[in-house]
C-alpha cells in the first residue's frame, strides 16, 4: 500500500519574507502583484490578517482597511521556485518529493517504506513539522493513502493528520467540498445544492454525479478515495541504477577516466545483467573539485547490458569532458532501462537483417559520434519502411 | 610433374591466401551472377570482404555505379542481411533500387555532412559483421585511409564499395579490384519500340592478381546478362540508327 504525505505551507511567501527580513514580525504587510492596471493582494501576513486584509483585495483597499500595511512586489514564479527549494530539501525525507501542483502551495512525498526509518509515522511527521518550524516555516501535514486524501485532510481536516490504512473515504466525509481540489465552477454548483459536506453526496450513483458535475469532478474523487490514479511528477526522477566512484586524487587524464567509466560500467552492468534490464539511455556526471560539474550523456537504439559497447559508446564522448583541475567523483546515472532479449547462442553463422546486434551497435555508435557535433549539422539516418515510405530512424 | 604442378597450384593458394583472398565457406562460394567477369577474378569468384572501388567521375557514371552495385547487393542480400549506405552527397533515391532487386527497407542510408564523419562511419560498418556489405560515396580517398578500410574488413568480412567522385587526384588505394561502369544506350528486342535493359560498359581497371578487362553488361529479367560482342551496338551505331 502506498503512503503519501502532503504538507501545506500556509504562509509560504510571509514566512519566506519573515526569514530574510525579521523586523517585519510587527508590521503588518502582504504581497501585491499587478494585475488589469491596480495591485492585488497575492499574499497575506498573519498581522495583515488580524486588520481584516484578504487575499484578491486591491493593494488601495487593504492599505485604507490598515493603517501603516507595507506592500511588497511579489514576483511571478517566486513561490515554485521557494516550493522546489524546499522540496528539494524533502529529499532527505523521501526520493519521491514533488510540488502540489493544484494550488502551488505544498509538497506532496511518497513516503512507503521511509517512516518507519524515524520511527513510525507519528514521529515521521513530528520531525518535519519541526525541523521546518525551526527554519521559520508554518506547515499542516498529513499522511493517507492517497495524494488526494492527505492533500484533503492538511487543507482541512481538524481531527487527525494520520488517516489509517483505507480509512480515507471516512476521514473525507465531514470535510467540505472545497478538499477534494475542485474548480471554481463547479463548487458553485454544489454550495447552491447546498452540499456542505462530502458526506452529502459522497454516495451518490456516479451517473447522477457525473450528469451535474462532470468527469473532472468524478476524476477528483476517484483520486481522493484512491479508485483513480493520479500522476505525480516528481522533482528528481528517480533513477533505477545509478552507481558513484570517488576518486582518492583529482583526475585529468584521458586513461583515468577511462579507468573510471569502466569500473562504474562493470558494477552497473552486472547489476542490469542479473535483473535482465539493458541500458537505453545514460548520462555520466564529472564533479570537479572547482564545484562544477561535467555531463555527458549516452543513448542506445537497443537495451543493452554490455559493459564492452557501452564504453565504446562513453569512448566516443570523453573529449566533451573538461576536467578542469580535476575530478574528484563520478556519478554513473542509468536514466532508462529495458528488458534485454536474451538471445539463444548460435551454432552458425546466420545474417538477421536490421536487428542483428552487431548493426544495432554501430547505430548507437554513429548516433553517439554524430550527435557529437553541432546541431547546425544536418544528419540523418533514415530507415526506409517497408512499404516504400520513409520512417525516421533516429534524428540528430 | 605430376607434383610439382600440385606444389605450384599450392603456392599459388598460399599467395593469395596472403594477399587478403580467403577461400569462402563451401556453403557461401555461390557466384554474384556476373558471368564471365568473375572469371577475371582469383579462383573464378568474385571477392567478398574486400574493397571495391568505383571510379565516377561525372554524374552519368555515378548513376551507372549506382545501378550496377544495387544488382550486386540484391545478390549479397539476398540472405534478409542488411547493409549500409554511407555518404556525405547522397543522389541515389532508395526506392529506385527496387528495379534492381536490392530491398531499400534493408538498406540504413546514412547521410552525414562531413567526409570526416562519413569515413569514420564507414571504418567501423565495415568492422559491423552483421552487415553483408558497405557501399559508400567519398569524394577522396588517400593510401592510408583506404588501408584502414581493408584492415577492418580483413577481420570482418564485410564487402565494402567504394565510389570515388576525384578525377584530378586520383592516389593509388589497395582496394582490391577497380572498376569503372559507364552507361551505354540500350538496346530493344527485334527493334521494338521503346526502351530496353539498362546496359554499362564495365571495365575493370586493376583486380589484385587477376585479369584487368572491359565487358558490356546489361539487367535483364532480374539478373545481369552479358551483351555478347557480335550484338554490341556502339554508341555510333545506335545515333546512326536512330
Amino acid at each position: 500500500m502506498k503512503r503519501y504525505v502532503c504538507i501545506w505551507f500556509r504562509q509560504l511567501l510571509c514566512d519566506w519574507q519573515l526569514i530574510r527580513r525579521p523586523e517585519l514580525k510587527e508590521i503588518p504587510f502582504v504581497f501585491a502583484a499587478p494585475d488589469h492596471g491596480r495591485m492585488l493582494v497575492t499574499a497575506v501576513s498573519e498581522q495583515a490578517l488580524n486588520f481584516g486584509v484578504e487575499m484578491g483585495m486591491r493593494a488601495a483597499d487593504a492599505k485604507a482597511i490598515c493603517p501603516g500595511l507595507e506592500v511588497l512586489d511579489d514576483k511571478a514564479g517566486r513561490a515554485e521556485k521557494l516550493l522546489k527549494g524546499l522540496g528539494e530539501w524533502c529529499i532527505r525525507y523521501s526520493p519521491f518529493v514533488a510540488v502540489d501542483s493544484f494550488l502551488m502551495d505544498g509538497l506532496i512525498l511518497e513516503i512507503s517504506g521511509c517512516a518507519h526509518l524515524w520511527g513510525g509515522e507519528r514521529e515521521y511527521l513530528k520531525e518535519i513539522v519541526s525541523k521546518l518550524k525551526s527554519k521559520g516555516y508554518t506547515a499542516r501535514m498529513a499522511i493517507a493513502d492517497t495524494a488526494g486524501a492527505a492533500w484533503a485532510v492538511s487543507h482541512y481536516g481538524k481531527i487527525t493528520p494520520i488517516i489509517p490504512n483505507s480509512a480515507q473515504a471516512e476521514a473525507l466525509l465531514s470535510l467540505p467540498p472545497e478538499a477534494l481540489r475542485l474548480e471554481e465552477v463547479t463548487l458553485a454548483k454544489l454550495r447552491k445544492l447546498g452540499f456542505y459536506q462530502i458526506k452529502s453526496f459522497i454516495n451518490m450513483p456516479r451517473s447522477v454525479l457525473r450528469r451535474r458535475f462532470g468527469d473532472d469532478f468524478l476524476l477528483r474523487l476517484g483520486q481522493a478515495l484512491g479508485t483513480e490514479t493520479e500522476l505525480i511528477t516528481p522533482l528528481q526522477q528517480v533513477v533505477p541504477f545509478t552507481e558513484r566512484l570517488f576518486c582518492m586524487e583529482p583526475i585529468r587524464t584521458r586513461t583515468a577516466i577511462e579507468l573510471a567509466i569502466q569500473r562504474l560500467l562493470d558494477i552497473l552492468c552486472a547489476q542490469l545483467a542479473k535483473e535482465g534490464k539493458g541500458l537505453r539511455s545514460g548520462t555520466l556526471n564529472c564533479f570537479r573539485i572547482d564545484g562544477k560539474a561535467q555531463q555527458v550523456s549516452i543513448g542506445t537504439n537497443a537495451a543493452s547490458h554490455s559493459a564492452g559497447h557501452l564504453f565504446k559508446l562513453f569512448e566516443l564522448k570523453i573529449e566533451q569532458i573538461r576536467p578542469g583541475l580535476g575530478i574528484e567523483m563520478f556519478v554513473l546515472d542509468i536514466g532508462k532501462v529495458d528488458d534485454v532479449a536474451i538471445d539463444q547462442e548460435a551454432l552458425w553463422e546466420s545474417r538477421p537483417g536490421l536487428n542483428d546486434k552487431s548493426v544495432i551497435r554501430l547505430l548507437d555508435r554513429v548516433a553517439g559520434k554524430v550527435a557529437q557535433r553541432s546541431s547546425s549539422v544536418i544528419c540523418l539516418l533514415r530507415l526506409i519502411g517497408r512499404k516504400g515510405q520513409q520512417g525516421l530512424l533516429a534524428l540528430f | 610433374m605430376e607434383a610439382k604442378r600440385e606444389l605450384i597450384e599450392k603456392l599459388q593458394q598460399d599467395i593469395l591466401l596472403w594477399q587478403g583472398f580467403k577461400a569462402l565457406p563451401s556453403g557461401h562460394s555461390k557466384s554474384v551472377g556476373l558471368g564471365s567477369i568473375e572469371k577475371a577474378f582469383p579462383g573464378g569468384v568474385f571477392p567478398r570482404g574486400v574493397i571495391h572501388e568505383f571510379l565516377n567521375f561525372s554524374p552519368e557514371h555515378s548513376a551507372a555505379s549506382d545501378g550496377f552495385i544495387a544488382g550486386l547487393l540484391s545478390v549479397l542480400m539476398n540472405e534478409g542481411a542488411a547493409c549500409a549506405w554511407i555518404s556525405s552527397c547522397r543522389k541515389v533515391y532508395p526506392a529506385s533500387l527496387k528495379a534492381f532487386n536490392a530491398d531499400p527497407e534493408r538498406i540504413i542510408f546514412m547521410d552525414v555532412e562531413l567526409e570526416k564523419d562519413a569515413l569514420w562511419i564507414v571504418e567501423e560498418a565495415l568492422k559491423t559483421e552483421g552487415l553483408a556489405a558497405v557501399v559508400a560515396e567519398v569524394s577522396t580517398l588517400s593510401l592510408v585511409e583506404s588501408r584502414r578500410l581493408q584492415l577492418a574488413v580483413e577481420k570482418s568480412g564485410v564487402t565494402g564499395f567504394i565510389l570515388r567522385r576525384d578525377a584530378k587526384g586520383l592516389s593509388s588505394t589497395i582496394a582490391t579490384a577497380r572498376w569503372r561502369i559507364t552507361p551505354l544506350p540500350s538496346e530493344t528486342e527485334d527493334g521494338l519500340p521503346g526502351l530496353g535493359f539498362p546496359r554499362w560498359n564495365v571495365e575493370l581497371l586493376k583486380v589484385r592478381s587477376g585479369m584487368p578487362g572491359s565487358w558490356t553488361m546489361e539487367w535483364a529479367a532480374d539478373q545481369f546478362a552479358e551483351v555478347k560482342p557480335q550484338q554490341k551496338m556502339t554508341a555510333i551505331d545506335y545515333r546512326r540508327s536512330g
